[in-house]
C-alpha cells in the first residue's frame, strides 16, 4: 500500500498534468472519429486547422411526398434549437445529435400553430429529413476554399 | 512630473516582486479568472468572478482552502458543462487553479507550482506541435494562408507583410460569408491573395512549428543545457511575437503566469521580465493594432 506522503507527492506532481493528457487524448480521438472541431475540447488543436465550429455548415435536406429533394435553409430551422444546441451539433456532430436534429425538424411540421411565420420556411409534407455537417477546406496553392461533408448524412423518416 | 510617475511605478513593481512568489502568482491567477472574457456577459461565469474578486479584495481569503475548493469546483463544473465551447486557455486556467489548490495545501507551495507550471507548459506546447503535424492543413501553409486572408484579427499582418489591401481582405471575407450564408457546398470560391502572402504563410507556419517544438524540448528536457538555460527567453520571445498579431489576452497572460511560476530563485531577470510582459499586456498587445488602425484606416 502506498504511504500517505507518497500519495500526496504523486498527487501534487502528476494529478493535473495527467488530467491534461487524458483530456487532450480524448479530444484527439473524438476529432478523428466523430469529427469534433480541433478548436474545442481542450486538445491544443487551435491554430492548426481552418475547421473552426463557426465555419461549419449544417446541411438540411427534405424529401416530400412525391420523392422530390428539397434543400432547406438551415438558418430557417434555427428557431427550433438553442444557440448552445446548434454550437454543439456543429462542433461535435455525433450521429445521435444529428438524428435528434432531423427528427425535430420533421416533427416541427405537426405543430403549425406556434411560430407560424418562421415555420413557413420549412416546406410542408416532408416525409424525410436528412441532416449533415460540412467543414471548410482551404488550398493554399489554388487559394480556394470549399466545403466537404464531415459527418454522415443522418435521416429521420415519418 | 514624468520622473515622479516613473519612480512610483518602479516602487510599485519592486513591492510586487518582494512579496512571496506564490502569493504574487495566486493574485495574478485570480486576476485572470476575474477578467478573462469579461467583454462578454456570461451568467455561468458569474460565481467564479465573484469568488476571485472577493479573494483579491480580502487578503485573508487569498490562501483560504475552502475558497479555493469552491472556486475550483465552479471552474471544473463549467468546464464539464461547456467542454465543447471552451477553448484551450480556458482549460489551462482550470488546470492552473487546480494546481494552486494543491499548492495551498502544501508546505512548499512554490515547489508544487514550479513543477506543474513547467510540465503544463511543455505539454501544451507539445500537443499543439503534434496537432500541427496531424491536422493535414498546417504543414503546406494552408491554415495560416486562410487565416491571413479571412481572419480580421490578422489584417495588420496581411497588409504590412503580405502586401494585401484592406479592400481585398474585406472582399475575401464577404465572399466567404456569402458562401456560408447560401450553403454552397458544391462550389469552390477563390480568395484573392499575393505570391508574397502565399510564401509568407509557409515561412510563418514553419517558424511557429520550430519555436513551439523548441519550447517543448526546452521545458521538457534538461538537455541540451543551453536550451534549458534559455527556455524563459524563448517563451518570452514566443509571447511577444505571437500575441500582437493574434491578440488572445488570456492565453498570453496564462503563459506569463506559468512562466513566472516555474522560474527558479536565481532567475530574477527572467522573473521580472515575465512580470513586466504580463502587466503590460494591455499596452504591448493593443498598441500595434491601435497604431495600424489609426494610420491605415
Amino acid at each position: 500500500m502506498l504511504n500517505k506522503s507518497l500519495t500526496v507527492s504523486l498527487l501534487q506532481k502528476w494529478a493535473v498534468p495527467f488530467l491534461l493528457i487524458v483530456v487532450t487524448l480524448r479530444q484527439m480521438v473524438l476529432a478523428y472519429t466523430v469529427g469534433l472541431s480541433p478548436w474545442h475540447g481542450g486538445g491544443w488543436g487551435m491554430f492548426s486547422s481552418v475547421d473552426r465550429d463557426e465555419r461549419r455548415l449544417i446541411l438540411v435536406e427534405g424529401t416530400d411526398t412525391q420523392g422530390k429533394l428539397i434543400r432547406i435553409n438551415s438558418t430557417s430551422v434555427n428557431y427550433l434549437f438553442s444557440d448552445r444546441d446548434l454550437i454543439l451539433i456543429r462542433t461535435f456532430p455525433r450521429k445521435e445529435l444529428l438524428q435528434k436534429f432531423a427528427q425535430k425538424v420533421l416533427d416541427s411540421q405537426s405543430n403549425v400553430s406556434e411560430n407560424q411565420g418562421l415555420k413557413q420556411a420549412i416546406p410542408a409534407n416532408l416525409q424525410k429529413v436528412k441532416v449533415q455537417v460540412w467543414r471548410l477546406h482551404h488550398n493554399r496553392e489554388t487559394s480556394s476554399i470549399r466545403y466537404e461533408a464531415l459527418s454522415p448524412g443522418v435521416e429521420a423518416t415519418r | 512630473m514624468i520622473r515622479k510617475v516613473l519612480d512610483s511605478c518602479r516602487q510599485a513593481f519592486v513591492k510586487l516582486i518582494q512579496q512571496p512568489r506564490y502569493l504574487l502568482i495566486v493574485r495574478l491567477t485570480l486576476l485572470l479568472v476575474l477578467l478573462h472574457g469579461i467583454d462578454e456577459i456570461q451568467l455561468p461565469r458569474l460565481p467564479e468572478r465573484i469568488l476571485s474578486g472577493l479573494m483579491l479584495l480580502f487578503p485573508r481569503l487569498l490562501t483560504q482552502k475552502l475558497m479555493w475548493i469552491v472556486l475550483c469546483a465552479v471552474l471544473v463544473v463549467n468546464n464539464i458543462r461547456f467542454w465543447f465551447l471552451y477553448v484551450n486557455h480556458e482549460y489551462l486556467i482550470t488546470y492552473w487553479c487546480l494546481v494552486c489548490l494543491l499548492a495551498i495545501y502544501s508546505p512548499q507551495p512554490e515547489k508544487v507550482m514550479s513543477w506543474n507550471a513547467k510540465l503544463l507548459l511543455s505539454l501544451c506546447f507539445f500537443f499543439s506541435t503534434v496537432w500541427k503535424f496531424i491536422s493535414g492543413e498546417y504543414l503546406d501553409g494552408s491554415f495560416l494562408h486562410a487565416t491571413f486572408l479571412l481572419d480580421n484579427r490578422l489584417e495588420m499582418g496581411s497588409f504590412l507583410l503580405g502586401g494585401l489591401d484592406l479592400e481585398v481582405l474585406q472582399s475575401n471575407r464577404e465572399a466567404f460569408a456569402a458562401m456560408q450564408a447560401n450553403g454552397f457546398t458544391n462550389e469552390q470560391v477563390k480568395l484573392i491573395t499575393s505570391p508574397l502572402m502565399s510564401s509568407l504563410s509557409i515561412v510563418f507556419s514553419y517558424w511557429t512549428l520550430l519555436i513551439e517544438g523548441v519550447i517543448t524540448v526546452a521545458f521538457l528536457s534538461p538537455i541540451p543545457t543551453w536550451l534549458d538555460q534559455n527556455r524563459n527567453w524563448l517563451l518570452i520571445l514566443f509571447i511577444v511575437t505571437t500575441y500582437p498579431l493574434i491578440p488572445v489576452y488570456s492565453f498570453a497572460a496564462m503563459l506569463c503566469i506559468l512562466g513566472l511560476a516555474q522560474c527558479s530563485m536565481n532567475q530574477q531577470e527572467q522573473f521580472a521580465t515575465y512580470l513586466m510582459v504580463c502587466l503590460l499586456i494591455p499596452l504591448w498587445m493593443t498598441l500595434p493594432q491601435a497604431i495600424f488602425n489609426l494610420i491605415v484606416r
